[in-house]
């Protein structure tokens, strides 16, 4: 009697142990399938996802940097030493192996400088700080790594390596998915500071914002373009795919 | 207890050490290094042109995580053969050779003794495959200059507990018979046969990954360099590495396998009666 209790007693601990690690590992790993947001690092201060034409759109990152998460199937493709958007080819070169992934590097230095000084001769950016912008040399070029065989992510270097690392070590923003799994077409989601977080999702019919932090504010707006302003953010939809967020400069600073 | 534990895993380990069987797998450890290191020599700079057209191009780079991906897919089925060797045995020669009755009538608790001797089993199994590691390693330092740590002590790490599993899926079947033969043959046919045809069953017919099965998760080992699972059917696959989900999911496999036979194996030893 003594030996069969024993052998119950071990036989319920075990499988009191056994059965939760085992749905959890199975639970963990059936939600991460090839799931994008298995590289998006949960540091991330903004994410943003699109859904357009039927594919889905991701773009993560933070005051520095940015990071494109494209489907291949969206006129997106590799191909040779090329990086093709529909009949646009981009020439590609390898820039080395980082956390198992491979990093190609797009050179936009002519096509971006360029573009920098047009802005600068046409806007009065010198009423903004140099470090708000860091060193722009790290915008002069792209990289890009593929994520899944029909994925393709696009952006600065460092994003693009917290991006991996995020799915080597399980840093990643699945945890968070509540944010921006809601139906509509464009989800968001805005670590302003430790305190604030604004997320919000927009659809042709009505668009949800929640600030959440040491204010509180819930909205359900019927209209296609609608401008916020709260505690001294403003965001604006612009349409379905696009939202504009401003947000103080004393409080971008402080994140720095 | 602790120090019965001790002497019985002490005991068995220099069994295990001075048996035929343990040079009889280095030898075949031996012989895998030697042809896995003359394929990294000769195929090393010529990898690339392995693959489809489209990542030929670009993929130099990953060269070192195709030649230590083909090091650790080799490595995966080293513990079946170690484990077939030293569990497999363990209990059923007990039997066979009539020492079970020694051994049992010893005021050693069965539990105890099946414990010292399953971690005599697995130590001599790590033991025998830490030359092909040493050469794995070698290797890949004098091919490219250098080898990622976290990928490769990933590998280990799930190599380690796969060792455990296998051979504690191993002892289960040794405590079922009472005879050798019965317990190897039975431990092949499951993991080589069942195992695998299920696996590509479910992968065929009904496109699903059979991840429960420990042949299925033993490809882990390989995985954490590309994420090619060669028990599998897929039309796709890119050389990333796999995940920390998958990394997770096949070591909980491991654990489990490990507990579950373990337990059964005591369950089927305490009462077992001795002749």
């Amino acid at each position: 009697m003594k030996k069969n209790l024993k052998i119950i007693i071990t036989l319920v601990i075990a499988v009191a142990i056994v059965v939760p690690v085992g749905i959890l590992a199975y639970t963990s790993y059936a939600n991460s399938q090839n799931d994008p947001l298995n590289f998006v690092p949960s540091s991330s201060t903004f994410l943003v996802k699109v859904n357009y034409n039927g594919s889905t759109y991701y773009s993560f990152g933070w005051s520095k940097g940015f990071a494109i998460m494209l489907q291949m199937n969206s006129g997106v493709a590799v191909s040779g030493n090329n990086l093709s958007f529909n009949s646009t080819k981009i020439p590609v070169s390898l820039y080395g192996n980082y956390g198992g992934f491979t990093l190609y590097n797009i050179s936009l230095s002519g096509i971006i400088y360029g573009a920098l000084t047009n802005i600068s001769k046409n806007s009065n950016v010198t009423d903004i700080p140099a470090e708000y912008f860091g060193n722009l040399s790290e915008y002069y070029s792209l990289y890009f790594y593929e994520p899944y065989s029909n994925e393709i992510a696009i952006g600065t270097l460092n994003e693009i390596k917290l991006s991996i690392t995020s799915y080597n070590h399980g840093s990643n923003f699945l945890a968070k998915a509540r944010y921006i799994n809601n139906p509509g077409s464009l989800d968001f989601y805005f670590r302003a500071n430790n305190s604030t977080t604004i997320w919000g999702n927009y659809s042709s019919n009505y668009t949800y914002l929640f600030i959440n932090g040491n204010h509180t504010f819930i909205s359900r707006i019927y209209n296609e373009s609608a401008d916020f302003s709260l505690i001294g953010y403003k965001m604006k939809m612009i349409n379905s795919t696009t939202i504009e967020i401003i947000m103080p400069l004393k409080v971008y600073s402080r994140v720095r | 207890m602790s120090s019965n534990f001790l002497k019985v895993y002490s005991h068995y380990f220099k069994n295990y050490y001075r048996s035929r069987s343990f040079y009889i797998i280095l030898i075949i450890t031996i012989l895998a290094s030697l042809i896995t290191s003359y394929l990294t020599f000769k195929y090393s700079g010529r990898i690339g042109n392995l693959l489809p057209t489209r990542l030929s191009v670009l993929s130099k780079v990953n060269e070192e995580s195709l030649i230590l991906y083909l090091w650790a897919y080799i490595m995966s089925s080293l513990p079946v053969f170690s484990s077939v060797f030293f569990s497999s045995p363990a209990i059923s020669s007990e039997m066979e050779n009539r020492t079970a009755f020694y051994i049992f009538t010893q005021p050693v608790d069965r539990i105890v003794l099946v414990l010292g001797k399953y971690m005599a089993a697995v130590t001599a199994s790590i033991v025998s495959i830490l030359v092909y590691i040493f050469a794995e390693l070698v290797s890949a330092i004098a091919v490219f200059g250098f080898v990622e740590t976290d990928p490769f002590l990933l590998s280990l790490f799930m190599l380690i507990l796969f060792i455990f599993a296998i051979s504690a899926f191993s002892f289960l079947f040794s405590s079922l018979f009472d005879k050798n033969m019965y317990a190897y043959i039975s431990t092949f046919v499951t993991y080589f046969i069942i195992f695998y045809s299920v696996n590509i069953a479910l992968s065929l017919v009904y496109s699903y990954n059979a991840f429960f099965l420990l042949n299925n998760a033993s490809t882990i080992i390989e995985r954490v360099y590309i994420n090619i699972n060669p028990t599998l059917f897929v039309s796709n696959f890119s050389l990333n590495p796999a995940g920390i989900h998958e990394v997770f999911l096949s070591s909980t496999v491991f654990i489990i396998y490990t507990i579950a036979s373990l337990l059964l194996t005591f369950l089927v030893v305490e009462r077992k009666e001795v002749k």
